[in-house]
């Protein structure tokens, strides 16, 4: 049995996910809309009431990975002295 | 015999009605009920907390309330598995995996997060098998003399006590963290039975033969040389399936929903558990909390036994109104439910100056910064705000520039005496403190400056000169922490200000840049967010009480170069990268209080 539920939902603001459900199980958001929660009746319970649209692992990664990428791709166009003032380049997101 | 008022040094008041402030302990005649009332006094609460990510049974488990862990056991039957999660007290995160996958390791506190063991078990087989846990990875340890599974087990990796396994063994074995050695018998042999305590200090209470069939009807302690029967009759008797405590101060739980507690002197039924379970994961102890964690029938509860008479809820972050406007390198101050942001980037070279007020539920645009800019510094409140310093487009092009906000709009103050960006803020509009950051073209500033209402005067410099530290305070209690220094990357270290000097602090747990604060003072903070992201810590909370960081729950969306305001216990994040987000998360420190009155009877 997977560790994880995977789907994506939008953030609607306040009450999307309360500090109660943040008590109960497992819950962390990821780039593109991403949800991850664990594999238990509160999690999938959560994820139903979102409206989220399930997916698989390597759906969800996918997903982030083309965010990553086009920030990455934004970074390599900087110019050097705007890279050098910032942070680095975006670097890749892995689904646990 | 002493009296109460000898003891506590106060008469029993009569009253007509329950005191809505009685102190633990405190002892009063209600005159309405005909009732002598006292306030609080047990040995603990249970309370829930959140879930494992996938439940699982006989699961090994070790560390402390605030920085657990748990690693093996099944998921369901015949399906073994090697998986570790990590417990920061409010959250479980994922970790190194085991060598083996095996089930029915040690029951009890397993060493730390830092020092955990697993050992022995089933894999299928018993197995001598020993694995120490360093809070990322598994190698191997010292093989058991004897292969054993469903034993007790209890303390740190170099002082740790074992007792007991499925053939009712009664020779104690002790680790030192490098070899085992033999300890004295037990009276009897059990599995499936409650250690306690360490190597020097043990309590073996509970438990039943393996297969089930008579349970352990004595409880006895152990002084590093041979036990003792301190307890002839075990109320409950049962399995107990996890242990945690001292010999003070402990809880055996198990067979059931059944919670008893051992005070030094008796054992007796406590408040029960919310999850009947047994063959769990057993975390910490007293002083603090016992987690338990997992059990049998792949529970993935976790609950918290809370030591004492007071009743905890624990921290949490929970999700806010987005922003109007998604953007990062932006600045806040004020309240959680009274919040400013202003300023940041919406995208690559996209600098902004927009304005948004937070309500406690949404974000309101307001009017903009008269100069746009992003990585800025700010501080104050929703009704007298500052900003000052950062990059204005096109950028780079860093500024003195500083700006009053009055709950409706922006007017110039007297700038910055030093150019900067990437700053740091703490204080109010009236009392206001800017350090650190970045001068013209690229060089780390530790520049310390005070603003009063009108101008900015330089203050004494901080000790190392840095950018994008997290922090926070007022202009005579302030701190900053963590931060970046070109050529030498990410920071740990801690300054705090007291209005005069900058001295050293306790240090970060998690080395980061691009945090943000929330602090009332250098001796109460809380960082939150930062980079670099590969290492995790952009979702990753800390605590700070004015000599070392702790763990507190981490927010959901994981993100540096964010907003915050608030104060430690009540605090708000918003925006951030990357990808550049509108996500705002509250967070809402533990919270704790007296028990409900009990009537005093006579039994």
């Amino acid at each position: 049995m997977a560790h994880f539920i995977y789907g994506t939902a939008t953030n609607t603001g306040k009450g999307f996910f309360t500090a109660e459900d943040r008590r109960k199980f497992f819950l962390r958001g990821y780039p593109a809309d991403v949800w991850v929660v664990g594999n238990n009746v509160d999690g999938a319970m959560w994820m139903a009431e979102k409206g989220a649209r399930e997916k698989t692992k390597s759906e969800a990664q996918a997903l982030i990975d083309a965010v990553i990428t086009a920030a990455q791709t934004a970074w390599d166009a900087k110019t050097d002295e705007e890279k050098a003032a910032s942070e680095g380049r975006p670097t890749d997101i892995i689904l646990p | 015999m002493a009296g109460y008022n000898q003891i506590k040094g106060l008469r029993v008041k009569y009253l007509s009605a329950d005191p809505s402030n009685a102190e633990d302990g405190q002892v009063w005649y209600n005159s309405t009920s005909g009732n002598l009332r006292v306030a609080g006094i047990g040995a603990g609460t249970w309370v829930s907390s959140t879930n494992l990510p996938t439940g699982r049974d006989y699961g090994t488990a070790g560390g402390t309330s605030t920085a657990g862990f748990i690693a093996g056991g099944e998921l369901g039957p015949g399906t073994f598995i090697s998986t570790t999660f990590d417990y920061d007290g409010s959250g479980w995160s994922a970790s190194g995996a085991m060598g083996d996958a095996r089930i029915r390791m040690n029951l009890g506190v397993s060493g730390t997060q830092t020092a955990g063991l697993g050992v022995g078990g089933y894999s299928p087989g018993t197995v001598t098998s020993v694995e120490e846990y360093d809070g990322s990875s598994w190698t191997g340890g010292t093989a058991l003399p004897v292969a054993t599974q469903q034993s007790g087990g209890a303390g740190p990796g170099t002082s740790y006590m074992m007792l007991g396994t499925n053939s009712d063994r009664s020779e104690g074995l002790s680790y030192n963290g490098s070899a085992w050695g033999a300890e004295g018998s037990s009276s009897q042999g059990f599995a499936y039975q409650g250690l306690a305590g360490q190597e020097t200090a043990a309590l073996a209470f509970y438990g039943a033969t393996s297969p089930a069939g008579s349970n352990r009807s004595t409880g006895e302690e152990y002084n590093g040389t041979a036990w003792t029967t301190v307890v002839p009759s075990l109320p409950d008797q049962g399995n107990s399936g996890g242990a945690g405590g001292t010999t003070s101060a402990a809880v055996f739980a198990g067979s059931g929903t059944t919670s008893r507690y051992w005070d030094g002197t008796t054992v007796a039924a406590t408040t029960s558990m919310a999850n009947p379970r047994a063959n769990y994961g057993s975390i910490g102890g007293h002083p603090g909390a016992f987690v338990a964690a997992g059990g049998n029938s792949n529970l993935a509860a976790t609950e918290e036994f809370n030591f004492g008479s007071n009743t905890f809820t624990a921290a949490a972050w929970a999700s806010g109104g987005n922003l109007n406007t998604a953007r990062n390198n932006l600045a806040g101050c004020g309240t959680q439910t009274a919040g400013l942001a202003f300023g940041g980037e919406t995208g690559p070279g996209t600098i902004v100056g927009d304005t948004e007020e937070y309500n406690g539920s949404t974000w309101s645009e307001q009017n903009n910064l008269n100069t746009t800019r992003d990585k800025l510094g700010g501080c104050g409140t929703q009704t007298a705000g500052l900003a000052f310093g950062g990059d204005t487009p096109p950028a780079p092009n860093k500024t003195t520039d500083s700006e009053e906000y009055d709950g409706s709009s922006w007017t110039e103050g007297n700038n910055l005496n030093t150019i900067r960006d990437q700053i740091t803020g703490a204080g109010i509009q009236t009392a206001g403190l800017a350090f650190g950051g970045q001068t013209p073209p690229n060089a780390m500033s530790n520049a310390t400056e005070e603003y009063n209402g009108t101008s900015w005067t330089s203050a004494n410099n901080m000790g190392t000169a840095r950018r994008l530290m997290g922090g926070g305070g007022i202009q005579t209690s302030a701190f900053g922490s963590g931060g970046y220094i070109d050529g030498t990357g990410d920071q740990n270290i801690t300054e705090e200000y007291d209005g005069t000097n900058w001295t050293s602090g306790g240090n970060l747990i998690n080395t980061r840049h691009a945090a943000a604060g929330a602090a009332t003072s250098n001796t109460a903070g809380l960082v939150f967010g930062g980079f670099p992201t590969p290492s995790g810590v952009g979702s990753k909370a800390e605590g700070y009480d004015g000599t070392s960081f702790s763990t507190r729950p981490s927010m959901a969306t994981a993100r540096a170069r964010l907003g915050g305001c608030g104060t430690e216990t009540l605090a708000l994040a918003f925006g951030g990268n990357p990808p550049i987000t509108a996500a705002t998360e509250e967070f809402t420190g533990q919270t704790s209080a007296v028990a409900p009155a009990n009537t005093i009877t006579t039994s």
